[in-house]
């Protein structure tokens, strides 16, 4: 299949009377002045932009060097959430050490022994009696070598 | 069954862990209790820059602080306890002890005899009390009001020794015994031997005289769990008569009439704040308070022994 060409001729745009000419200088300068207003108002934005964006990275970096919501940088924040997290691998390597501890106790006991780990309460107060004696002149069978009061 | 026995030095006083356990898992579980120590002083100790402690006081008015379940729990005894005993264990009372001079471990103040200094009057002022203090246990955090800084004292060698007897006696021990400075723990069968038995020793007496231990107390074996804790005024000692308690009603230091004061609990913080909070009472009130708590004690003044006989029974010679 060939392709057909458009025999019109689309008519011309040129215009060669006086008055089109000088209308279209007028045009053309009108459409510089409009170029020139255009450009000029983009320049400024461009500018105000420019502004603008320093502005906003300056902010930026005032946030970062200085305060999140709770008066921190992010690299402290960073640096405490880093903290918190070794201290918490130490913990859980401290239980691990608990877990072998207690694995051999259940392997020289020969027997299956659950291991907890309870959390003490912070509630419901009971207390053990003790009796309470002077010590005696024969004290008391096999003493704990504990004293209750502080030592510094 | 043996007895694994550790002594050693830590959170700026003696310590003692017993251990009952069988074969070598005795040893095992005594390195773990040691190294359970070294953490939770590395997170409670306001003589170590920096512990967590230390970072939540300074970060006071920022709002809630994510914390380690560890001090998530020292701050909720520490408020159990300021409720317990109506406020007179105060852990806000941290701007009034560093005032008196005790801003570093005990060892260290008297050392740089920076106490000398500091032996005119205080400017102190009430403690604010912990009712600002905001602990969220579920999402880990607390959140203390700004100008606020919190001293767990005592009560922070209490409730270690409570999590490792727990924790032990949880790995499979028999029996713990954990003695951290006076704050003493135990839980489970003292081995072979009858009974868990502890001396109070009266700080009025020289170290080495006959009279020294005024009372031996008899714990049956086999208990899940109990605390023996003793505060004093005669220790701690520094410059013009000042020691290391603290009244949260004045922020000055105590002047009551009670030198000593041993309390038994079923935990070591609630007998180590029962003990400070006797000690501020005084003679005159503190026996009656400690018995509404159900709580056996050993009360001395500058000239008396005062125990509750009635209930323990009559002291055996």
């Amino acid at each position: 299949m060939k392709t057909k060409t458009n025999a019109k001729r689309r008519p011309s745009r040129r215009s060669n009377s006086t008055a089109s000419k000088i209308m279209s200088a007028g045009l053309a300068t009108a459409t510089c002045v409009g170029l020139v207003g255009v450009i000029g108002v983009r320049t400024a934005q461009d500018s105000a932009a420019a502004d603008s964006s320093s502005a906003t990275e300056a902010q930026a970096s005032a946030v970062a060097a200085a305060t999140s919501t709770d008066g921190y940088t992010q690299a402290e924040l960073d640096a405490y959430a880093a903290q918190l997290a070794a201290e918490a691998q130490r913990l859980t390597d401290y239980r691990a050490q608990l877990a072998d501890a207690a694995l051999t106790l259940q392997v020289s006991a020969g027997g299956n022994v659950s291991v907890t780990q309870p959390i003490p309460s912070v509630s419901k107060p009971s207390v053990s009696k003790p009796s309470v004696s002077k010590p005696a002149a024969q004290a008391a069978p096999k003493p704990q070598p504990q004293s209750t009061t502080k030592s510094s | 069954m043996s007895a694994v026995i550790r002594n050693l030095r830590a959170m700026g006083t003696d310590c003692s862990v017993i251990c009952y356990a069988p074969a070598d898992s005795g040893q095992l579980l005594a390195d773990a209790a040691e190294a359970r120590i070294e953490l939770l002083e590395d997170c409670w100790s306001r003589f170590r820059s920096g512990s967590e402690l230390n970072r939540l006081n300074h970060r006071a008015g920022t709002g809630p602080v994510q914390c380690s379940a560890d001090l998530v729990r020292l701050v909720q005894a520490m408020r159990a306890a300021w409720e317990m005993t109506g406020g007179l264990f105060d852990p806000t009372i941290l701007p009034s002890i560093k005032a008196a001079g005790y801003d570093a471990d005990f060892a260290t103040v008297i050392a740089r005899g920076a106490i000398a200094a500091s032996s005119g009057s205080l400017v102190v002022d009430p403690s604010p009390g912990m009712e600002r203090v905001i602990v969220d246990e579920v999402l880990g955090t607390v959140d203390l009001p700004a100008g606020l800084g919190i001293d767990p004292g005592a009560i922070g060698k209490g409730l270690a020794a409570d999590i490792i007897v727990d924790e032990l006696m949880g790995a499979g021990a028999d029996g713990v015994l954990v003695n951290l400075g006076g704050d003493i723990v135990f839980a489970g069968t003292p081995g072979d031997d009858p009974a868990w038995i502890l001396g109070i020793e009266d700080e009025r007496v020289a170290i080495d005289h006959p009279d020294r231990v005024i009372r031996h107390l008899e714990f049956e074996p086999g208990i899940a769990r109990s605390a023996v804790a003793t505060s004093t005024t005669l220790k701690r000692v520094w410059g013009n008569g000042r020691h290391h308690l603290i009244d949260p009603r004045t922020g000055d230091i105590a002047r009551g009439d009670l030198v000593q004061a041993t309390v038994v609990a079923d935990m070591g913080w609630r007998a180590e704040a029962a003990a400070t909070a006797a000690l501020l009472m005084g003679a005159g009130r503190a026996p009656q308070w400690l018995s509404d708590h159900d709580l056996v004690s050993v009360l001395l003044t500058s000239e008396q022994i005062l125990t509750d006989d009635t209930r323990i029974g009559a002291p055996s010679d």
